[in-house]
């Protein structure tokens, strides 16, 4: 043999040797469908940070089943028939074997159907309605499985939270649309798991400019906290008349304090004129566990910017749904939602990520509170 | 405590009245002389605190001075408008002055949308922050504010209308056009000059509530929807009577808000309009223009 031949047939050797572990490391196609573009593309932004971040991190440990994760992604800007092509997308074209979203409730509900068909499994991170779990596992579809509490099951947070606390009379007030009626709905219910009794509830409709009828009823039922279900143009206006009026009753709801805060003045904060505000999160990434701080340390590392709700839930919606697949022991639609069914996956929020008859998860979430002055504190993780 | 409490209510009651009635009788002024019913009027409101918030919060000027300015701009505003737009519509062409009006609605809101868009801005007046509490009765001061705004206001018109020359060519103009103009009164200018008193009241509106509610482009439209019910129970173009139902629906929205349901205030308010409409087509006090 010629040095030349001896060269020749150690390149087919090597060409062989690459190509066939090229084989073994054909890669696992995740789909992706968020809002990446409209009104709320900041949110479908941090849906990509969390599902990235997961992915770098499992193909840096070198993936499962000795396979690589590739993400594809498609926007579907909040919108129901977007996010129908989106999904038609990702399943025909891309034939991703799971998909992760799709953010916005409506959308969510609406691609339900295509991925049950396409039986290929759906992880939903973020959309919260309460729609969702009665059609999800039990409810017909068994191919959805939600990570994030429900509305529902947020306002059973709040319920053990008011508990703690001794609450005896609540009244609520909501924005008359859906959101409102369903969060009235599932604090009503809520209330009365734990035992407290519900006053009054009153509906008022969206973008109403006077709060004072408002604000003077509640004071005058006595109750020990309004739960309150506005949107934030209405809940800024509302702690702005609070304050004007200078109203008593205590509130808790869903509101975030820093929209909260930022709707009085300073004066008004620091004489404590909204100490025992309340409000529960999905997640808050000033959560001082040491689970929770090595994630916002390497989140921003990666992105110079701090994890919100979304990147968190996709991020550990990723995760659950890579496990699935390494318990699977196969890239098999079937038995990866065999698997899912069966998730116990310890969530940074402290909780177990596991799926009840409805393939709903009962996440922890995180109460946080104005105290000594305004400040924001955390003062609990209360399970969905 | 009960009798505290409808205390309370009926102060509540009242400033929200006129709060109504300082967003109403703009509307009503320009439908006596013109004919026309603006539609745009929740926006030109929502353009006024906009610009009591740019005004005071950006640029730090003093409150007053800008309630002043505010005014005159939209008084300067109005004049375009009627410049423009609404000395091309005649009196009788509704349909015309009803897309006119909506169309910049929706401009004015969207473009509102798309310049600053969607968060809630807060204009705050320190002189104005706290309370008056007259027999136990909490009163915000800035409350307090609109409700002498809508009462300068008021007496403001009524004095222009009933005192001044202008005032009674407007009048004249309201009650019969056609001989008006015979006796020489130029309409074209009576026109223009009361689509500009209209906005500057729409304008002190928007100045006088910037402090009490958040501003943002949505702002108005629900308001303004209870000002068109506060004008049409009042009788189209009568100012006294939109100031009466104002302050009376103010009252009654808030002991019915407070005694039954807040839901149930809206449909109250139409439904007493609807009830008005069939009983006394031309409202309650509704005859032309009368103050």
């Amino acid at each position: 043999m010629t040095t030349q031949t001896r060269m020749g047939v150690v390149a087919l050797f090597l060409g062989a040797a690459m190509s066939s572990s090229g084989m073994a490391q054909e890669p696992i196609k995740i789909g992706l469908t968020s809002s990446f573009t409209g009104t709320a593309a900041l949110f479908g932004q941090h849906d990509r940070y969390g599902v990235e971040m997961a992915l770098a991190e499992l193909n840096d440990k070198g993936g499962v089943l000795g396979r690589r994760f590739v993400l594809e992604a498609e926007d579907n800007k909040c919108s129901p028939a977007e996010g129908v092509k989106a999904a038609t997308k990702l399943l025909s074209e891309h034939k991703v074997t799971a998909i992760i979203g799709a953010m916005c409730s409506s959308v969510t509900l609406a691609i339900m159907p295509l991925i049950q068909r396409a039986e290929t499994p759906l992880v939903i991170p973020v959309s919260t309605s309460p729609a969702i779990s009665p059609l999800s596992g039990k409810g017909g579809n068994n191919w959805a499985f939600r990570t994030t509490p429900s509305d529902d099951g947020m306002a059973m947070a709040i319920g053990r939270y008011l508990k703690d606390k001794g609450v005896k009379r609540m009244a609520v007030v909501a924005e008359d649309t859906d959101y409102g009626r369903g969060g009235a709905r599932g604090m009503t219910e809520a209330l009365k798991a734990v035992g407290i009794s519900l006053v009054a509830t009153e509906f008022i409709p969206q973008n109403t400019p006077d709060f004072t009828t408002l604000l003077t009823k509640i004071d005058a039922m006595n109750v020990d906290r309004v739960a309150v279900y506005l949107l934030s143009t209405d809940v800024q206006n509302f702690f702005r008349q609070y304050e004007a009026l200078g109203a008593r009753t205590r509130v808790t709801g869903r509101a975030e304090m820093s929209v909260v805060r930022g709707a009085v003045t300073p004066e008004f904060l620091a004489k404590g004129g909204l100490d025992g505000t309340s409000g529960l999160n999905p997640y808050a990434f000033g959560l001082d566990t040491p689970e929770n701080k090595d994630f916002v340390a390497r989140f921003r590392a990666r992105y110079n910017t701090d994890p919100i709700q979304m990147s968190f839930y996709s991020y550990e919606a990723t995760k659950v749904l890579a496990e699935a697949i390494a318990r699977a022991g196969k890239v098999d639609r079937h038995a990866i939602r065999e698997a899912l069914a069966k998730t116990k996956y310890k969530s940074i929020m402290g909780g177990q990520i596991e799926f009840d008859d409805f393939n709903q998860s009962h996440n922890n979430t995180i109460m946080i509170e104005l105290k000594d002055g305004g400040k924001v504190a955390i003062v609990g993780l209360y399970k969905s | 405590m009960e009798l505290q409490y409808l205390l309370q209510l009926a102060a509540n009651g009242i400033v929200i009245g006129s709060v109504y009635a300082l967003l109403a009788i703009g509307l009503s002024l320009i439908f006596g002389i013109l004919g026309v019913v603006n539609f745009a009027h929740g926006e030109f409101y929502m353009l006024g605190a906009t610009a009591t918030y740019a005004l005071v919060a950006l640029l730090g000027l003093d409150y007053w001075v800008s309630i002043v300015l505010v005014m005159l701009v939209a008084a300067a505003i109005g004049i375009a408008l009627h410049d423009l737009f609404l000395k091309r519509i005649g009196r009788h062409e509704f349909e015309r002055s009803m897309l006119l009006t909506l169309g910049l609605a929706m401009i004015l809101q969207n473009g509102a949308l798309a310049i600053w868009g969607a968060d809630p801005k807060f204009v705050r007046v320190p002189a104005l922050s706290g309370l008056i509490s007259p027999f136990e009765v909490r009163i915000p001061l800035t409350r307090a504010a609109a409700f002498a705004a809508a009462i300068a206001g008021l007496f403001g018109l009524i004095y222009l209308l009933h005192r001044t020359r202008l005032g009674q060519a407007m009048r004249a103009v309201a009650s019969n056009p056609t001989a008006a103009s015979v006796v020489g009164i130029p309409a074209n200018l009576i026109a223009r000059a009361t689509v500009a008193v209209g906005l500057a009241m729409c304008g002190l509106a928007g100045a006088a509530l910037a402090p009490i509610y958040t501003v943002h482009p949505l702002m108005g439209t629900l308001f303004v929807f209870k000002a068109f019910a506060i004008v049409i129970i009042g009788g189209m173009g009568s100012l006294s009577g939109a100031a009466i139902v104002a302050f009376a629906l103010g009252i009654v929205e808030s002991t019915v808000g407070a005694y039954v349901s807040l839901s149930t205030t809206e449909g109250i308010v139409f439904a007493v309009m609807i009830a008005v409409l069939l009983f006394r087509p031309l409202g309650l006090f509704g005859r032309g223009l009368r103050v």
